[in-house]
C-alpha cells in the first residue's frame, strides 16, 4: 500500500517490531561495508533463532538498498553466521551470544539484538525502549573493529556507548 | 469425430447446461478497488520511513499482523503468496481450494467452475465478482468468470483476498455472493530475476520468467512471460478427454513515487493467447448429434494506470483507469469486447470519528458477436454504458469498541436501469483478542446478453420428447436480488491459535428460471424469467495454529444449505441449483519446515457430492516437498490428487452437452531460480 512519508512525522503509531524492521533497513542503508566483504548484487540479513518480527521484516526481502538486493535468512547454527552482512540475534538466543561473538571475530558482520546488555557485551546495535519510543545503543568500538562505518545520518540519532569492545 | 460412448439420457430435464453448453465463452469486467483493502492501507510501509520518523514513532500496543484481518467486519480470508506457493497450486483456481466457503470444481483440463456460497450454475459462477489489480474480469455476455484465461506469474501475486457475502455496496453489481481480489506485488517487491519451470504428467510444462529492475532512484519495473501446457484429463471411458490447454502470457508493471512520496503511480498491462478444448455434443452439420472436439480460442490484453495522492490528515485521492480487450471464440459463437473504465475514489476522515470513502466511475463496453445458425442475437453490436457512484462511512460509535459502517452503491446500467445496493455493518471489538460483527446488505446480479438478447437453438438432445429446442430472448429479464444477513466472530485464542466463524442467511428473489413457452410438436421453446425464490444458510469456520516456527496447521470447514422455490407450473427444474454445490467441504493443511532448507506441506480436502450432477463426494490429498538447494535455487516435488482414482468434480454424467471428464492425479517437479 501507499507509503506514508515525509509529511507524516507528526504522530505515527507503529507496532514495535515494525519500527525495528524499519530501523534494520535504515542500518543497511547507512552502513558502509569494507570493499570485498559484500557483493555488488546482494546483501544478506540473517536472523539467528526464530523470527521475532511477526511478519514485519519479511517484506524487506527482495528490496533494493544501495543497489543491492536484500535477502533474509533464518539461521540456527553458528557456522552459518559468518556469511551474513547484518545479523539479528533473537533475544531468546542470548546464551549463544558469547560463542557467536567469538566466531564473528575479524568478520564484517553488523550485529543487532534487543536483549539488555547486548551492546555492553560486544554487540554493535542494541534496540531498547524508552517510554513509547524505540531507541538504539551503538557500540562504536565493536563497529570499528569489524571495519564497518555507520554514517552520521544515523549516528546523530543513536546513543553511542563505549565499553566491552573486543 | 466419434459417437459419444457414454449414454445420453433422452428425457433428462436440465437447466444448467444452457449457458455452459450451447455456448460457454468470454470475459469482461467490473470495477472497484478501494475496498476492504482500506484496512491494509492504514499500515504504512516501514521501509519507506526515515530514521527520524521511526525514532519518533509511538509504539502501539496492537499485537500481531493478523490484527489487520481481525479488524475487518466481514467474512474475509487472505491467501498470501506463501500460502499459494506452498499449496503447490499451478493456477489461481487451484489455490482457491484452501479458502473456506469457496467451491472450486475443475470442469476440464483448463477450466474451473468457482462459486462462493453456492450458485456455480453452468460453470460460470454468476454471483461472484473477480478483480485482478482492480480490473474486473466478470463477463457480461453470460454472467460469470472464464477461469481458463485468468492467470499471471503466480510468484508475483502478493495476495488473494476473498470476501464471502455481498460486496456490492463498494464493488457494485454482481458482487452478490462474494468478491475475489487478486493483487500482484508492487514492482518494488519483485526486483531481480526469477525463472521457474514445471514439468509433470498433467502440468506438462509451465515456465515463467520475470525480471525486475529500477530506473533512476525509484522507478521500479518488472516484466514477465509465461507459457503453459496442460495435459488432457480423461473421459469416463478412460480415454483422453482432449481438454488440454496451452497459453502464452506476458505482462509488465511499473510503480513509482513522486512529490516526496505524496503521489504514487502504477502502470501495468498483460497480453494473453490461450487455447483449450473440450468434448462437446454439437450439431456440426445442423442435423446430427455428434461428439466433437470444440476448440476454445481466447486472446486478450489490458493496460491499467493508477494514481494515488496523499492529501494529509488521513485523506487520499485515487484515480484509476483501464482498457481491456477480450476475444473468445467457440464452436457456436465468437465474442469480441473492449472495455474502458475510469474510476475515482476519495477517502477522508472528517472529525476523527468518521472514515468516509466516496467514489464515482463509468465504464464503456463495446461488444461484437459473431453468430452461428444455432446462436443468434437481437443485438450483434452493443455499446453498453455503466455509471456508478458510492459512499461509505465508518463511524466510530465508541473508540476501540463499536464501529458502524453504512454505505451504498448507486449504479445505472443498460440492462436493468438504476440499482441501489446498500449495506450496514456493525463491529464490536469485545477485547484485544476477539471481535464480532453483523451485517445486512442488498446486492443484485444484473441481466446479461444471454437472458435479454440471445436466441439459442439446439438439437443436441431430445428435450421434453421434442428434437428441437429453442431459448428465446427475454428483454424483460430483470436483476436477480439478494438480501443477505451475516454474523461473524473472530478470536485469537492464544498468541498462536486463531479462529474465525462466519454465518449467513441469504434471501434471494427473482432468480433465473427456465420458463416453458407455447411450442410446436417438434420444437420446445423456453425463455429465462425471474420466477424462482431461494433461501440459503450456512457457516464457515477456519482455524490457524502456528504450533511452532517450524510447524503450522490450518483447517477450514464450510456448510451450505440451499432451498429453492420455483413457480408451481411452467418452469423447468427450478430447484436444480440445490444439488449443484457441495453441502459440506473441509480441508486441513500442515506446513512443516523440517530444516532451514527443507519444507514439507500436506493438504487434505473433502468435497461433498453434487447430486444434481451425479458427482460423488471425493477426498483429495496434495503434497509438496521443497528443497532450497542454494540461496537462489529451489526444487519442489508436488503430488496432487494423490491416492484416489480419477474422479469428476463437476460436469454431470447426464449433462447432454458436455461429456464429463475425470480429473487425474498430477505429479510435477518445479525448479525456481532467483538471481
Amino acid at each position: 500500500m501507499l507509503p506514508v512519508t515525509a509529511h507524516a512525522t507528526e504522530n505515527l503509531q507503529l507496532h514495535e517490531q515494525q519500527i525495528k524492521a524499519g530501523l534494520l533497513y535504515n542500518f543497511l542503508k547507512y552502513t558502509d561495508w569494507p570493499q570485498g566483504s559484500v557483493s555488488d548484487s546482494s546483501i544478506a540479513v540473517c536472523i539467528f533463532g526464530n523470527d521475532p518480527f511477526e511478519g514485519y521484516l519479511q517484506p524487506m526481502a527482495g528490496r533494493i538498498v544501495n543497489r543491492r538486493q536484500i535477502t533474509i535468512r533464518i539461521i540456527h547454527t553458528i557456522e552459518n553466521a559468518g556469511s551474513c552482512h547484518l545479523l539479528f540475534i533473537n533475544a531468546d538466543e542470548k546464551s549463544s551470544w558469547p560463542q557467536l561473538l567469538e566466531s564473528l571475530k575479524g568478520k564484517s558482520v553488523l550485529t543487532v539484538s534487543d536483549f539488555d546488555g547486548f551492546a555492553d557485551s560486544g554487540g554493535m546495535i542494541e534496540f531498547g525502549k524508552k517510554g513509547d519510543h524505540i531507541n538504539v545503543n551503538l557500540n562504536m568500538e565493536a563497529v570499528t573493529a569489524a571495519r564497518l562505518r555507520v554514517q552520521d545520518r544515523l549516528l546523530r540519532l543513536v546513543t553511542v556507548v563505549h565499553s566491552g569492545a573486543n | 469425430m466419434q459417437h459419444f460412448t457414454d449414454s445420453v439420457p433422452e428425457k433428462n430435464v436440465f437447466r444448467m447446461s444452457l449457458k455452459h453448453s450451447a455456448i460457454a465463452l468470454f470475459t469482461m469486467s467490473y470495477l472497484a478497488y478501494g475496498t476492504f483493502d482500506t484496512w491494509a492501507a492504514d499500515n504504512p510501509d516501514s521501509f519507506a520511513l526515515s530514521p527520524e520518523q521511526l525514532f519518533n514513532a509511538t509504539v502501539t500496543s496492537v499485537s500481531k499482523t493478523s490484527q489487520k484481518l481481525m479488524d475487518a467486519p466481514a467474512a474475509i480470508y487472505v491467501l498470501t503468496n506463501e500460502d499459494i506457493m506452498r499449496s503447490g497450486a499451478t493456477s489461481i483456481p487451484e489455490a482457491l481450494r484452501l479458502v473456506p466457503g469457496v467451491q472450486v470444481a475443475r470442469t476440464h483440463g483448463g477450466g474451473w467452475a468457482i462459486s462462493v456460497r453456492g450458485f456455480a450454475n453452468s460453470g460460470l459462477g454468476n454471483k461472484l465478482l473477480v478483480l485482478i489489480d482492480g480490473r474486473a474480469v466478470y463477463d457480461q455476455l453470460f454472467s460469470g468468470v472464464y477461469w481458463d484465461v485468468q492467470d499471471t506469474a503466480l510468484e508475483d501475486i502478493d495476495r488473494i483476498e476473498v470476501i464471502r457475502g455481498p460486496g456490492a455496496a463498494l464493488y457494485g453489481a454482481n458482487a452478490v455472493n462474494g468478491v475475489i481480489n487478486i493483487i500482484t506485488k508492487s514492482a518494488k517487491d519483485t526486483q531481480g530475476g526469477m525463472v521457474s519451470a514445471i514439468a509433470g504428467n498433467q502440468d506438462r510444462a509451465i515456465t515463467t520468467g520475470r525480471y525486475g529492475g529500477v530506473v533512476g532512484d525509484d522507478i521500479y519495473y518488472r516484466a514477465y512471460a509465461k507459457y503453459l501446457d496442460r495435459n488432457d484429463e480423461q473421459t469416463l471411458a478412460s480415454h483422453d478427454a482432449h481438454d488440454g490447454q496451452q497459453a502464452y502470457r506476458s505482462g509488465f508493471r511499473s510503480d513509482w513515487n513522486s512529490n516526496g512520496g505524496k503521489d504514487s503511480f502504477t502502470f501495468q498491462g498483460d497480453a494473453v493467447s490461450n487455447g483449450d478444448s473440450q468434448y462437446r455434443i454439437a450439431p456440426p452439420d445442423g442435423l446430427t448429434r455428434a461428439l466433437t472436439i470444440e476448440d476454445i480460442d481466447a486472446t486478450g490484453w489490458n493496460v491499467l494506470g493508477r494514481w494515488k495522492r496523499e492529501l494529509g490528515d488521513d485523506s487520499r485521492l485515487t484515480v484509476q483507469s483501464y482498457a481491456d480487450y477480450t476475444y473468445r471464440s467457440q464452436m457456436l459463437l465468437t465474442d469480441q469486447r473492449t472495455t474502458y473504465d475510469l474510476d475515482t475514489q476519495y477517502e477522508l476522515s472528517p472529525m476523527g470519528w468518521h472514515k468516509v470513502i466516496v467514489g464515482a466511475g463509468c465504464r464503456l463496453s463495446d461488444d461484437t458477436l459473431t453468430v452461428s445458425p444455432f446462436v443468434t442475437t437481437t443485438n450483434a453490436a452493443r455499446n453498453d454504458q455503466l455509471f456508478s457512484s458510492f459512499i461509505q462511512d465508518k463511524i466510530t460509535l465508541d473508540p476501540n469498541q463499536w464501529f458502524l459502517t453504512l454505505g451504498s452503491k448507486f449504479e445505472h446500467n443498460d440492462y436493468s436501469g438504476f440499482e441501489v445496493q446498500p449495506n450496514a455493518r456493525l463491529q464490536w471489538d469485545i477485547d484485544d483478542n476477539q471481535m464480532t460483527w453483523v451485517s445486512v446488505s442488498r446486492a443484485v446480479r444484473t441481466p446479461s446478453q444471454l437472458e435479454q438478447d440471445l436466441r439459442i437453438t439446439d438439437i443436441s438432445a431430445i428435450f421434453l420428447g421434442k428434437p428441437f429446442f429453442g431459448e428465446l430472448p427475454n428483454p424483460n429479464f430483470e436483476s436477480e436480488e439478494l438480501i443477505a444477513y451475516e454474523l461473524g466472530y473472530r478470536r485469537q485464542l492464544t498468541p498462536k491459535l486463531s479462529a474465525d466463524i462466519a454465518t449467513f442467511y441469504n434471501d434471494y428473489r427473482k432468480l433465473e428460471t427456465v420458463n416453458l413457452l407455447p411450442s410446436g410438436p417438434y420444437l420446445e421453446n423456453v425463455d429465462l424469467t425471474n420466477g424462482t425464490k431461494a433461501g440459503s444458510y450456512g457457516a464457515e469456520v477456519s482455524l490457524d495454529w502456528r504450533a511452532s516456527d517450524k510447524l503450522r496447521f490450518t483447517s477450514a470447514y464450510g456448510l451450505l444449505s440451499m432451498q429453492l422455490h420455483g413457480p408451481v407450473a411452467g418452469a423447468i427444474n427450478p430447484t436444480a441449483a440445490e444439488g449443484q454445490s457441495p453441502q459440506q467441504q473441509f480441508n486441513a493443511r500442515s506446513e512443516w519446515n523440517i530444516r532451514d532448507d527443507l519444507s514439507f506441506d500436506t493438504i487434505a480436502y473433502y468435497v461433498d457430492s453434487l447430486p444434481n450432477f451425479g458427482v460423488k463426494h471425493y477426498w483429495r490429498l496434495d503434497m509438496n516437498l521443497g528443497w532450497k538447494i542454494t540461496s537462489g535455487l529451489q526444487l519442489n516435488l508436488v503430488g496432487q490428487n494423490l491416492f484416489s482414482a480419477p474422479h469428476s468434480e463437476f460436469t454431470s454424467p447426464t449433462d447432454p452437452f458436455t461429456p464429463p471428464v475425470r480429473i487425474e492425479p498430477s505429479i510435477y517437479g518445479k525448479l525456481t531460480w532467483r538471481f
